[in-house]
């Protein structure tokens, strides 16, 4: 089990990368908060310490899609969520306002939500698609096409609001 | 401009915040500080005393949900808890082929204690034809993307979202995959008004609070096998456009 002393020296290394890949997965601050506090916190009760920094890094990427993907079940065992998805760009919490999105991160976190985390990965963290797959435990093959698509989305989301000049 | 460049400025600025982050911290202390539990139990005992935790929380009408959620499958009757009231429901299994689903491309198995296989899709008619699922199809209504889940109980949950009338409302929905298993489900809140829709169903509006603290209202229904949950205002608008949508979706109730 991690002392709270290992678990401060890990949020401060890995703290604002486990929240913004959370944060661009979900649709508001309140629910990648939930997300982000339930990572640590599985962490926090797990009985095996992570070998190295790689393995640790991969753990709680992986463990941060899972908790996104969970997401469903906040409408049957916890609160229930009645914000609509595109109250989203419309009304914003007081938190979402303070971090004024920008807009290539509101367009990504207006993708499906498949590709999200994959689109994030890719151009935020800068992971190739071969790392992508290991990091998420999912085919090579899989990221590669919703990487693709993702993109692709993306593309269209930026040209439909008449926005030029990107570099894709 | 590149998109890469431009997308890590943004993100830059995206931080959990320091409280957030301080209450992580108070709990991996209060963690620490907890006495490790060696006493190895007797498991007589503890079978014992499972089945008697059990009993009693269905006695005293313990209002936390999955307690109810599990004593309503443990009766083996189909039913929806609202307060104090049980209404069984008339949903059959919806026998999807597990393997299959999990071969499909894009199935992920979501880690956790549930093992939790997870896919979407890009319409409710991907859905049907990919798990063979009998959904709605209605020209007033559109959905983008649809979320299946089916766990090791043997249980589904399908969510997705509609716009309608220019809103988007949330739809969750839970069923069984397999026969013997029931999606029971409860809520301590009490339902204050039903709806009658297709051949004699009803469905059940409970008042709620969200996120927000603000009242709103959560509709349980029952459509094609699927127990539904669903958001709208807690206003009369809301109430319309729910049985408004109640009404498209169970159109074949």
């Amino acid at each position: 089990m991690y002392t709270s002393e290992e678990i401060e020296k890990m949020i401060k290394q890995y703290g604002d990368m486990v929240y913004r890949f959370a944060y661009v997965q979900v649709k508001n601050s309140h629910m990648a908060d939930d997300i982000y506090q339930n990572v640590w916190l599985r962490l926090l009760k797990s009985k095996e310490k992570i070998d190295t920094e790689q393995h640790l890094k991969a753990w709680l990427l992986r463990t941060t899609s899972s908790c996104c993907k969970d997401v469903w079940k906040s409408f049957w065992y916890q609160k229930v969520c009645l914000q609509p998805e595109d109250d989203y760009f419309e009304e914003k919490s007081n938190r979402d306002s303070l971090m004024e999105d920008g807009y290539v991160t509101e367009c990504v976190r207006r993708l499906p939500e498949k590709y999200r985390g994959i689109v994030h990965l890719y151009y935020y963290e800068g992971y190739r698609q071969k790392e992508i797959a290991e990091l998420l435990g999912i085919k090579e093959n899989t990221v590669a096409s919703r990487l693709a698509r993702g993109r692709e989305k993306l593309k269209k989301i930026i040209e439909s609001d008449r926005v030029e000049n990107y570099e894709y | 401009m590149n998109i890469r460049e431009e997308y890590q400025l943004e993100m830059k600025k995206v931080k959990p915040s320091k409280a957030l982050n301080d209450k992580i911290l108070e709990q991996a202390v209060l963690e620490q500080e907890r006495p490790e539990k060696k006493k190895k139990r007797n498991p007589v005992f503890s079978l014992g005393a499972l089945a008697a935790a059990v009993v009693l929380v269905v006695m005293i009408g313990s209002n936390f949900n999955n307690i109810k959620s599990f004593a309503s499958s443990f009766w083996g009757k189909l039913t929806l808890t609202t307060g104090n009231k049980h209404m069984e429901l008339d949903i059959e299994p919806i026998q999807i082929d597990k393997d299959e689903f999990i071969s499909q491309e894009g199935t992920e198995l979501v880690l956790g204690s549930d093992s939790n296989y997870w896919n979407t899709y890009s319409s409710l008619e991907e859905c049907e034809k990919k798990t063979g699922m009998k959904l709605w199809d209605s020209d007033q209504l559109s959905c983008s993307e649809v979320g299946v889940v089916l766990d090791k109980y043997d249980r589904g949950i399908i969510y997705y979202d509609c716009k309608y009338k220019g809103d988007t409302y949330k739809l969750s929905g839970m069923f069984a995959t397999k026969p013997g298993v029931h999606p029971g489900y409860g809520i301590e809140n009490e339902y204050y008004k039903t709806y009658a829709y297709g051949n004699g169903k009803k469905a059940y509006f409970i008042i709620t609070n969200n996120e927000h603290n603000k009242a709103d209202q959560v509709v349980y229904f029952t459509a094609n096998n699927v127990l539904y949950q669903l958001g709208v205002d807690a206003s009369e608008t809301g109430t319309k456009r729910a049985e408004e949508l109640i009404d498209i979706i169970a159109a074949d109730e």
